[in-house]
């Protein structure tokens, strides 16, 4: 491409406080009867004076230590003005020259995105608009709404998205967000633009010409509801630029909305304001004075992060990268894994660790959990927390093949009653009667009946077409209801084919 | 220091009010006159060595503990609103697109 692509992002993370952001209403206000969550500071009512929830300026501060930042030890709070009924005030209290976080980095895909800022602030109301009016709700008004702004370090669409999706993991991984898009506590604004290799540059986060300073311009989107949707709009909007650009016409710089339906981004009309936010300290919250102690506090109670689990994960248990990714998706999904894995690496030997585990072992639980557990998780749409199965009872049923009991086959059979069940896999095998085979004398029987039944398979494998004897394997296996001894039979039928 | 007729335009914008052209001329002065006055007081007084600030309490770090305590229901939160509609606060018609 003639251009390089250069993308960055403002991710906005609802913070998940019991309390609003400067009163103290209940911030569950999901699906809640409009305006039953308000109070005269979150309206907006002269004289009404706010106060910072100490949870959500230690969540953000977490926030910013998980995005590698800087925590300024001097913060502040500033007004943001600005006109638009969803602002109850008239201004938004958020963070301008002092915000806790600066200067992190996330690692996405291989490449470092810087992070430029994270900062604290309110949320707005929520306005709902038909032809005629529109209708405000200020039960989100004052939701604390963390602000990670993004280097312009974004290259491709892609990466837009596996950014997006890194930062909802990491804040999910701290449970301080549900950072879920469909519900708006992830939301999502990108900047974008095409610039002509070598004729521009980064300083302090802002894009910038080489040469006179020409640039062409940058589009903002908006409106994008899912992490598909961030991805599209990127792909739609740099195809648009380089159309324009080829027709020679000219490209504004403006805010686009991203219409999911038409798979398009159309101009928004602008807001009717003159761009000055006036930014000033806001005088009704005295600044904050942290010491490194506090810091070093907040440390401590930031767990394992996925980037850091991969990596134990790789070393550990020999887990593939790509694997490691998969079981640590989700903080409940990686420590579903390790308890299976070290409830299975038990079943051996009592006392075993799992620093002793055998690689196979791990591949072997790895392979139930992407497989079995997930494809269930997927298919019912279950959360992880309401599966039935523990990871004990997963180690219980490997043992069980381990030691002779039931077939791989079986196994797989025995899980799913389990996932619907909850039940001990020996239970349900003992139960159903799916105790494997092993009885030679029994299998010999069904290996000759099969044998006498099937001539021209037979005589296939007496002309050499091996294939055949998977044929009377599977009909074997078909009249033992799966319970027959898959090693047992292999060598049976070896015999009596001579 | 003269306060210029463009900047008394973008504040008159910004707080939406529209001025008339000799309004803008009599407000141009006047701002002026104030902010002369203001910044020559201001300009006596020895600020050296003196930092910034916006605070005049001294306070820091004030913050409240994460506990929710009752807001006011819909009607009372509705109870001054011009017009409301199903519980909403209801305004003029604004088109995002």
């Amino acid at each position: 491409m003639k251009y390089d692509v250069i993308i960055g992002l403002e991710v906005h993370v609802q913070l998940k406080t019991k309390s609003k952001m400067f009163c103290r209403c209940s911030a569950s206000v999901w699906k809640a009867q409009p305006n039953s969550h308000t109070c005269p500071v979150c309206l907006g009512l002269p004289g009404a004076l706010p106060v910072a929830n100490e949870e959500a300026v230690r969540e953000a501060l977490k926030i910013g230590l998980a995005l590698n930042c800087q925590l300024l030890n001097r913060a502040k709070f500033d007004r943001k003005h600005y006109f638009y009924p969803d602002l109850s005030k008239g201004y938004q209290i958020s963070q301008y020259d002092l915000p806790f976080c600066v200067n992190g980095w996330l690692e996405v895909d291989g490449s470092r995105i810087g992070v430029t800022r994270s900062h604290l602030e309110e949320d707005t109301g929520k306005l709902v608009h038909d032809d005629k009016n529109s209708l405000i709700d200020f039960n989100r008004s004052g939701i604390p709404l963390m602000e990670v702004v993004s280097e312009p370090d974004i290259r491709s669409p892609q990466e837009a998205r596996l950014y997006a999706q890194k930062i909802q993991q990491i804040v999910r991984y701290l449970g301080v967000s549900d950072a879920d898009m469909e519900r708006g506590s992830l939301r999502v604004d990108a900047n974008v633009s095409l610039q002509k290799p070598g004729k521009w540059k980064v300083e302090d986060g802002k894009v910038l010409g080489v040469v006179n300073n020409e640039l062409n311009p940058k589009v903002e989107i908006k409106n994008m509801n899912s992490f598909r949707s961030i991805e599209r709009a990127l792909t739609y909007e740099i195809e648009r630029q380089l159309q324009l650009f080829e027709k020679e016409e000219k490209l504004s710089q403006e805010t686009r909305g991203w219409v999911e339906a038409k798979g398009i981004t159309v101009k928004q009309r602008s807001k009717e304001f003159a761009p000055d936010y006036r930014y000033f300290p806001e005088p009704d919250l005295p600044p904050f004075v942290f010491k490194n102690s506090y810091f070093e506090v907040i440390k401590k109670e930031i767990p394992e992060l996925p980037d850091q689990k991969i990596n134990r994960f790789y070393h550990d248990y020999a887990l593939e990268i790509k694997e490691a990714e998969i079981v640590t998706a989700t903080k409940e999904l990686a420590d579903w894994f390790e308890g299976a894995v070290k409830a299975y690496a038990q079943t051996e030997k009592e006392g075993t660790t799992y620093d002793h585990i055998d690689s196979w072992k791990v591949k072997l639980i790895y392979n139930w959990v992407s497989g079995e557990l997930l494809r269930r998780i997927n298919e019912l749409q279950v959360p992880l927390g309401e599966v039935k199965v523990t990871p004990a009872q997963l180690a219980e049923l490997l043992y069980l093949i381990d030691k002779g009991e039931i077939s791989s086959t079986i196994a797989k059979e025995v899980f799913a009653e389990m996932f619907k069940t909850g039940l001990d896999a020996k239970k349900i095998v003992e139960e159903k009667g799916l105790k494997q085979v092993s009885d030679e004398i029994q299998l010999r029987e069904a290996v000759r009946e099969v044998i006498n039944l099937n001539p021209k398979p037979v005589a296939d494998i007496a002309v050499g077409k091996k294939e055949a004897k998977g044929f009377l394997i599977g009909q074997i296996m078909k009249m033992t209801s799966g319970r027959a001894n898959p090693g047992l039979v292999n060598k049976i039928l070896e015999e009596e084919l001579g | 220091m003269a306060i210029q007729k463009t900047q008394v335009q973008h504040v008159a914008e910004l707080a939406q009010l529209k001025l008339t052209s000799s309004e803008l001329e009599k407000y141009t002065k006047q701002l002026s006159e104030i902010i002369d006055y203001d910044m020559g007081l201001l300009n006596k007084i020895e600020t050296d060595g003196i930092e910034p600030t916006a605070q005049v309490t001294g306070l820091e770090d004030v913050t409240q503990n994460d506990n929710p305590r009752p807001s006011l229901d819909q009607k009372e939160a509705l109870k001054n609103v011009p017009e409301t509609e199903e519980g909403y606060f209801k305004t003029g018609v604004i088109l995002e697109q």
